[in-house]
């Protein structure tokens, strides 16, 4: 029983509390009141766009019930609520330029507090006093083809920034190497447009339009060549000697397009060099009015080079060899004194010394050493303890050359 | 003594462990506060996934034209910038806060939105506005990609315009547009934006769709297991169909389901929950069952910004199920008259009115309804559902007046949609009624029901065992109230009532 009460009393509790939650919310009302006055406006028709505003008469009014009349305007951008005005005993709404300056259509709702009374709508149309002309040109660049070609888009305003009528006449213009091009043409829907072919030769192209006596910016449009064609290569040298030293060079012929654009300054131009044993190498040069020239060292070793040019994914040259001669026919005995192990002097074609660095290998036995040649010699101390004395098989390798005969160390 | 020595030991203990609990407590609060601060993966200004905020129906009736073909990509890409400056714009006239209009907008095109709104903050003048519908022509796009024109036709919207925040006045337009975008840093900005017309907003052509009212007799459906929740993951059809099973052995032909907004996807719908709702529908009509639909179920906001999501929202849904046989009528919200309070009962109206519109469009052959919370505002847009529909749960002395003075007031039919009473009584409600009492409240109900021959569809098939907060709120004595609704108890047994039902 005492524990029912408990529960009675928490009840109640809980019941009061939810009744003070429900009593604080008073209901409001909501009183308007209703004149019979009539009010009645001149209606506005169609116009030119104004930027010192538009008024709007009243044709009925109370001056003394002015407060109560709201003017709904809604243009293009959005709406707003205008308030009217007294202005020595007469009644009017001012369209504020906000609203007037922006052409399209206008709706208007005329509304005593929250009652209709009349609406309607008018057209705001572009004053004839001219503003800018807005050019559009793209694609900035094009390709001197037939496939190419660059858009000129205008759009005139008038004064107040809105977009001309249809069938306003406008001159869109063009000028390349001297030749002009004058387009009329009539605006459609506020805006013009053509398209500008691209001229078969490189160079700049030069865009404006003019609408009555305003004219547009320049804009320009660069034509660049268009994709190279096939071309070919040869070389220079100084002698045909595999000597590891000179350098030789390879050179395109002027690389053009189909048009006979020369190709752009800066063209990649990829050399892939191949020699009969299938060793690979590259370089790159980038073109220079057309010509792209490639520097390659002369190898150490007799071969015959494969070499040809490529612009990737455009154009490339055929293959072109080039053959390299040893510079000696005979490698000199080796002298063994000293202690020392020695082989030279080596000469090259022209019994010159060959230059230092030139890279011999001696093989004594099952001992090998990779040497490289300074004032035409190279020499190898020996290990008298390693190699005693005795006769040793010796191979000599170098510039392609190879010899192998017995030395006797003593 | 020694019960005091053994009482103050306890205490102590209990003293120690809650002096340690508040020091870790405290520490991981530290712990916690040294750990906020931005996401490091903000130094990345990665890009921000876009939310469907704005979603207007847009038609592109003609791509064709003399420049460039557009791909759609970027004819996407156009749309998106475009009607994004319509939200941007109507944003701006609501708040006065001019942010995304540099976004939207070129330097011209600014100043002159800009001036606008100016002018409107000066005044303290607020537009609400959203539109609803674009039909959009591409007149040109130039060949380098970098200016686009086009015409929008019939741009039909809402805006309610308050003064010093005052409501004065909602009207709806329809008008054609006539806009220039240019390609700006990434942007397609307005340059050039004409009002060409503004076209006569023709009243929608409201056919009233008939109900079969010949004796709706139904019941409010939750699976036990499941309020408020009925197509969630524990969604089962072979529950559905043996809960069936009881409303056919109940001789009832209505059931009436809720479709939740949130549940269902908000403005994208989920097509698992569609396909969800297709199967109940599927089993309704194996059943010989009617089923009444109720929508945006747990939806609140109803702001202007809100009205293109919602219907999104209803296109889905709706069309997803509109030609299942079972589907007898709509009802596009539940008791949305509890909403006045908080978010203002023009806002709520014209929320219901403009979807009320839209769910005609979308379907003409079902009859739509509103599920008013009460008798005495039941009335509330008559004149454009196809029947009225209240709740009623005061005492039922009173019901037959309250019917038939709405009867009076409407030529429509008109459904009790939901009515009954909770057994519970205990902690919170020790007074409430028992099951005994409930058996008593549907036999007079019956009594009446017959006499005034009216359609109904009681609360509910079960008792429920967990109540969402979300339902009747946090507190235990609201909770427990909505649990005991049911005609069937927790365990399964059959109440009193379900037989005076049964055998009515």
């Amino acid at each position: 029983m005492i524990k029912t009460l408990k529960h009675i009393k928490v009840s109640i509790l809980f019941v009061l509390g939810v009744l003070l939650m429900a009593c604080s919310n008073t209901p409001k009302t909501v009183s308007t009141t209703v004149t019979t006055e009539r009010f009645k406006i001149e209606i506005p028709r169609d116009q030119q766009v104004s930027s010192n505003g538009i008024n709007v008469n009243f044709k009925e009014y109370k001056l003394s019930q002015l407060e109560s009349i709201r003017f709904i305007v809604s243009g293009t951008f959005g709406t707003s609520v205008l308030k009217p005005t007294e202005d020595s005993g007469l009644a009017r709404v001012v369209i504020p330029s906000e609203i007037s300056q922006i052409a399209g259509q206008l709706e208007w709702i005329l509304m005593e507090h929250e009652h209709f009374l009349e609406k309607g709508d008018f057209r705001l149309m572009p004053t004839a006093s001219l503003g800018t002309v807005e050019n559009y040109l793209g694609p900035r660049s094009i390709t001197a083809s037939k496939r190419d070609n660059t858009m000129l888009v205008t759009v005139p305003t008038d004064s107040l920034d809105n977009m001309l009528p249809d069938d306003t006449a406008i001159s869109m213009n063009h000028q390349f190497k001297g030749q002009t091009v004058k387009t009329p043409v009539k605006l459609k829907a506020g805006f013009g447009w053509k398209r500008i072919a691209a001229p078969l030769v490189t160079g700049r192209l030069s865009t404006g339009s003019t609408v009555g006596v305003i004219s547009s910016k320049e804009l320009v449009a660069d034509v660049f060549p268009d994709i190279a064609q096939d071309f070919s290569i040869n070389y220079e040298r100084t002698h045909p000697f595999a000597d590891g030293n000179e350098l030789m060079s390879i050179k395109t012929s002027q690389i053009k397009d189909a048009q006979g654009n020369i190709m752009t300054d800066g063209t990649l131009v990829n050399f892939f060099i191949v020699d009969e044993k299938n060793n690979h190498w590259q370089t790159t040069s980038s073109t220079i009015n057309g010509y792209a020239f490639a520097k390659i060292l002369h190898p150490e070793l007799p071969c015959t080079l494969s070499v040809n040019a490529v612009i990737k994914g455009m154009a490339e040259s055929p293959k072109m060899t080039v053959d390299f001669k040893s510079i000696i026919t005979e490698i000199p005995k080796a002298i063994f004194d000293n202690s020392t192990l020695k082989v030279g002097p080596l000469t090259s074609y022209l019994g010159q010394l060959v230059q230092d660095g030139v890279e011999v290998e001696l093989q004594l036995n099952e001992t090998s050493w990779i040497l490289l040649t300074k004032d035409g010699y190279v020499s190898q101390e020996l290990d008298s303890l390693k190699f005693p004395k005795g006769t040793y098989s010796l191979t000599v390798k170098t510039l392609g050359l190879e010899s192998t005969y017995p030395i006797t160390i003593d | 003594m020694k019960k005091n020595k053994t009482l103050y030991r306890i205490l102590i203990i209990l003293g120690f462990i809650f002096i340690n609990a508040a020091v870790v407590f405290g520490l991981s609060q530290v712990y916690a506060y040294l750990n906020t601060g931005a996401d490091p993966a903000s130094m990345l200004h990665l890009d921000l996934k876009r939310t469907t905020y704005y979603s207007p129906d847009v038609t592109w009736v003609s791509i064709e034209n003399p420049g460039r073909p557009i791909d759609e990509a970027n004819k996407r890409k156009i749309e998106q910038d475009y009607l994004d400056a319509w939200y941007v714009k109507n944003q701006a006239f609501e708040t006065g806060n001019d942010q995304g209009i540099y976004d939207h907008f070129t330097d011209k095109a600014r100043a002159k939105v800009r001036a606008l709104i100016n002018l409107n903050q000066a005044e303290q003048i607020k537009i609400k506005s959203t539109t609803l519908s674009h039909n959009i022509t591409l007149d040109f796009y130039s060949d380098d990609g970098t200016v686009a024109i086009l015409t929008d036709r019939n741009v039909a919207g809402v805006e309610k315009i308050y003064k010093n925040d005052a409501f004065i006045l909602q009207r709806d337009f329809n008008n054609d547009y006539h806009i220039m975008l240019l390609l700006e840093d990434g942007f397609w900005r307005i340059r050039h934006f004409e009002k060409l017309s503004a076209n006569e907003i023709r009243p929608s052509v409201t056919e009233i769709a008939t109900i079969e009212t010949t004796a709706i007799e139904g019941i409010n459906y939750y699976p036990k297991d499941t309020p408020w929740d009925t197509f969630g993951e524990n969604f089962d059809a072979a529950i559905i169909e043996q809960d069936f099973k009881i409303i056919n052995d109940l001789k009832l032909n209505t059931i009436r389901v809720f479709v939740g907004y949130e549940d269902f996807g908000k403005a994208s719908v989920a097509k698992a929950k569609l396909k969800k709702l297709q199967i109940l529908l599927e089993k309704a009509e194996k059943a010989n069952l009617k089923v009444m639909l109720t929508l945006f179920d747990f939806y609140g906001n109803y702001d202007i910004q809100d009205w293109t999501l919602t219907n999104k929202h209803l296109s889905a849904v709706v069309n997803s199920v509109k030609d299942y046989k079972a589907l007898a009528s709509w009802d596009i919200k539940n008791e949305p008259n509890l909403d006045f309070e908080n978010r203002g009962e023009q806002r709520v109206v014209s929320w219901l009115s403009q979807t009320l519109k839209k769910l005609k469009q979308l379907d003409s052959i079902h009859p739509v309804t509103i599920g008013w919370s009460s008798p005495e505002t039941a009335l509330i847009l008559e004149d454009e559902v196809d029947y009225v529909s209240y709740h009623f749960y005061k005492d039922l002395d009173g019901l037959s007046e309250a019917h038939n003075k709405i009867k009076k007031g409407t030529n429509k039919p008109i459904i009790l949609q939901e009515m009954g009473l909770s057994t519970y009584h205990g902690l919170w409600n020790p007074l409430g009624s028992n099951e005994d009492d409930q058996a008593a409240y549907y036999a007079h109900f019956l009594e009446i029901q017959k006499r005034d021959s009216i359609n109904y569809l009681s609360w509910t098939l079960f008792d429920f065992g967990e109540i969402p907060n979300s339902v009747a709120g946090f507190y235990p004595w609201r909770k427990h109230k909505q649990a005991y609704f049911g005609l069937i108890d927790f365990v399964g047994a059959k109440s009193k009532s379900y037989s005076i039902i049964k055998n009515r």
